[in-house]
């Protein structure tokens, strides 16, 4: 089963993580890792390191909380060593597809349910959508 | 014209994205690193990471200068970006074309930094090349985002 390690500014990621398993579950293989104020790049690597290594091996995607972003930086420095790939702009629905469907699949297959959850998962409601 | 020089050990990152390059209108970045300029990945995680409409040269610190100044009278706004003041000084006493001012943004607390700000810590050799700038007649002020109040370094004990 493919492991995920948020990252975000703050505590995003851990709000995330916590709001994903009052929907879906318990989670195993997914942490959170923050970015705290007065750490740089190069820390947060260090903690995303550790993470992994916790892990035990297999498959981990990266989700990061904005694209461009430190956060991002670190996760994709991690890309080019170790190949895990990055899911920059994580929102719920992306980690809810991804907790259900990292069961079923992997790869380059479960990174395409993940880009099209995100195209679907944000929407904007107006009053005359209802009446 | 050089609008910014700004040291900010995050160099590309979302503050500097959503607040700096886009408050200032930033067309181009300098970013004056010797270990990015050296490292392609790094180099090419931040030329990713700016925005599609800005420009971004990643140079080494003995190419800063002549790369500041070849922008320098230019109509674009440029940012110049350094990791540590030592850079910023080091690029004071090589060309006129910067501003006389240094701006300090976030600087990660490191082994042996002392805290400036909330947001900057600085080791004792960057606390010196502040002193330095003070004393050649350059501002050097702390300040993350544009609307920010701005600390001076001169209010600043280190």
């Amino acid at each position: 089963m493919t492991g995920g390690i948020v990252i975000s500014h703050g505590d995003y990621s851990r709000g995330m993580v916590q709001a994903l398993e009052m929907i879906a579950g318990k989670q195993e293989k997914l942490a959170a890792v923050a970015l705290n104020e007065g750490e740089g790049l190069a820390e947060l690597t260090e903690k995303i390191r550790e993470e992994i290594a916790g892990m035990g091996g297999g498959d981990v995607i990266l989700f990061t909380d904005m694209f461009g972003a430190t956060p991002c930086n670190a996760a994709s420095l991690i890309c080019a060593e170790l190949g895990c790939p990055v899911a920059a702009g994580v929102n719920l629905p992306v980690l809810l597809t991804f907790a259900l469907g990292r069961e079923e699949f992997e790869g380059e297959a479960l990174l395409e349910q993940l880009a099209q959850a995100s195209k679907e998962g944000f929407r904007i409601l107006r009053e005359k959508d209802f009446i | 014209m050089i609008d910014l020089l700004r040291c900010d050990d995050r160099l590309i990152h979302g503050q500097c994205i959503v607040r700096v390059i886009q408050d200032g209108n930033i067309g181009r970045i300098i970013l004056v690193d010797d270990f990015t300029a050296g490292t392609p990945v790094m180099a090419n995680i931040y030329k990713m990471a700016v925005p599609p409409t800005v420009k971004i040269d990643v140079v080494s610190t003995a190419d800063g200068p002549s790369v500041i100044e070849r922008y320098a009278d230019q109509k674009e706004s440029v940012l110049v970006l350094v990791k540590d003041p030592c850079v910023a000084l080091k690029l004071q006493k090589a060309t006129d074309k910067l501003p006389k001012e240094l701006n300090i943004g976030p600087m990660s607390n490191r082994n042996n930094t002392k805290k400036a700000t909330f947001y900057s810590y600085l080791l004792p050799e960057e606390a010196a090349a502040c002193h330095e700038l003070t004393a050649m007649g350059i501002r050097v002020f702390f300040r993350q985002v544009p609307d920010e109040k701005e600390i001076e370094w001169t209010e600043v004990k280190m």
